[in-house]
C-alpha cells in the first residue's frame, strides 16, 4: 500500500463516520434573534397555507354562511330594536306627563292653602266653593286624561278613586256633594 | 424553546417564504432540516470547541439567509450551505491565523474527547489534531467524497496541493493512531 491510497478498511472507516450532530437547544432562538435584529425574519408570520379546492370551497360556503347569517340577525334584530324604541319613547311620555300633573297637583295644594289662609268673611262663601270646585274640576280633568292616555298605571286610575272619595267631581260625575277634602301630592 | 407548526414544502419553497414574507416558521423548518449536518460538517473541518462551531453554524445562517436572492438553485440547498460553512470555517481559520492571539487561544489545549477504547472516537481525535490545511483536505476528500478538482476551487489552491496535502494528512494520522493504519469502528 502506498501512502497516497486507503485500504479498503481504512476507507470505511472514514466514510462511517457520522455526518450529523444534534445542535444545541439554545442555537435555534439564538439564530432567530440575531436574524430577527437583521430584519431578516419578521415574528409571529403565520404559515402559508397552501390552495387546494376543499379548502377554497370551504371559505366561500363559510363566506356565504357570514353573510346569510348577518342578514337573518339583522332583519330578526330590526323590529326588536323599533319595539323597544317605542316603549322608550312612552315611558317617555308617562314621566312627562306625570311631571304635568304633579305640578298641577302641587298648585292646587297651594290654591287650597291660600283659601285656608284667607280670613273668614273676606270672601263670600259661594264664591269659596266655587273656586274649590273649579279647582277640582280641573285636577279632575287632567287626570282622566292621563287615565285615558295610560290605561296601564295605576297611579292615574288611584287619583280619580281619591279625587272621587275626596269629594272631588269626576269627569263623568259633576254634581256636587258639599264634602270638602284634601289632597296630598 | 419555541416549537412550531412544521412548514410542509420543499427547501425551494421554505427558502422563498423566507425571502419574501419573513416566515418564521419557513426558517426554522430549514433550520431544523439542515442544521444537524452542517453542525457535524463544521465541527469535523474547524477542530475547534463546540461553541465556536456553533458561532460558525450561526453565521452561516446569517449569511445564508442574506444571499437567498442571489441562490440559483443549479444545486442542492444543502450543498450551497455546506459550501457557505466551509467558508466561514476558512475566515475562522484564517482570522485565528492572522492574530496571534487567537492563534495562541486555537493552538491551546482542545478539547479531548474522553479516552475510550473506541476506534471510531480515535480516529475522531486523530483528524482533529492534523494541522487545519490538511485537516480541511482529508475531511472534504475522505470523509465527505470531494473530487481534488472540487477542493481546489473550494479553498483556492492548487489541485497539486490539495493532493500533497491529502497524502500527508493520512501520513499524519496513520501515525498518530496507534495501530499506524487508519481504522474505525470495526463493529
Amino acid at each position: 500500500m502506498s501512502n497516497d491510497d486507503l485500504t479498503p478498511r481504512e476507507k470505511e472507516a472514514l466514510e462511517k463516520l457520522p455526518k450529523e450532530r444534534k445542535p444545541n437547544v439554545d442555537l435555534e432562538e439564538r439564530l432567530v434573534r440575531s436574524l430577527r435584529a437583521e430584519g431578516v425574519l419578521r415574528r409571529g408570520m403565520r404559515p402559508v397555507v397552501e390552495f387546494t379546492w376543499p379548502r377554497a370551497l370551504a371559505v366561500v360556503a363559510a363566506s356565504v354562511l357570514l353573510l346569510v347569517g348577518g342578514f337573518a340577525l339583522g332583519r330578526w334584530s330590526g323590529p326588536q330594536q323599533s319595539r323597544l324604541e317605542d316603549t322608550t319613547n312612552i315611558e317617555s311620555s308617562n314621566i312627562s306627563v306625570a311631571a304635568s300633573l304633579q305640578r298641577a297637583g302641587s298648585a292646587y295644594v297651594l290654591a287650597l292653602e291660600h283659601f285656608t289662609a284667607m280670613p273668614e268673611g273676606s270672601a263670600d262663601a259661594d264664591e269659596m266653593r266655587q273656586g274649590r270646585e273649579v279647582a277640582i274640576k280641573t285636577l279632575s280633568t287632567a287626570t282622566d286624561k292621563v287615565a285615558r292616555f295610560v290605561p296601564k298605571r295605576d297611579l292615574a286610575g288611584q287619583l280619580l278613586d281619591v279625587i272621587s272619595a275626596g269629594g272631588g267631581t269626576a269627569p263623568k260625575d259633576t254634581t256636587h256633594t258639599g264634602k270638602t277634602g284634601v289632597f296630598w301630592f | 424553546m419555541e416549537t412550531q407548526p412544521a412548514f410542509v414544502g420543499t427547501d425551494n419553497d421554505l427558502a422563498d417564504a423566507v425571502l419574501e414574507r419573513g416566515s418564521e416558521t419557513a426558517f426554522r423548518e430549514l433550520y431544523r432540516r439542515h442544521t444537524p449536518r452542517l453542525l457535524g460538517f463544521v465541527t469535523r473541518l474547524l477542530a475547534r470547541s463546540d461553541a465556536e462551531a456553533e458561532d460558525v453554524v450561526q453565521e452561516t445562517w446569517i449569511r445564508v439567509c442574506k444571499g437567498l436572492g442571489d441562490f440559483r438553485w443549479n444545486s442542492a440547498f444543502s450543498t450551497w450551505l455546506l459550501g457557505i460553512g466551509l467558508n466561514v470555517v476558512r475566515d475562522v481559520i484564517r482570522r485565528n491565523t492572522r492574530h496571534p492571539t487567537l492563534e495562541l487561544d486555537s493552538v491551546a489545549p482542545q478539547p479531548v474527547p474522553p479516552i475510550r477504547h473506541d476506534d471510531r472516537i480515535d480516529l475522531e481525535r486523530g483528524i482533529q489534531m492534523l494541522p487545519d490545511r490538511y485537516r480541511m483536505v482529508l475531511v472534504l476528500h475522505d470523509v465527505e467524497g470531494i473530487k481534488h478538482a472540487e477542493i481546489a476551487r473550494r479553498l483556492e489552491i492548487p489541485e497539486g496541493t490539495s493532493k500533497s496535502h491529502l497524502a500527508k494528512a493520512r501520513k499524519q494520522l496513520r501515525a498518530s493512531l496507534s495501530g499506524g493504519e487508519i481504522e474505525g469502528d470495526r463493529s
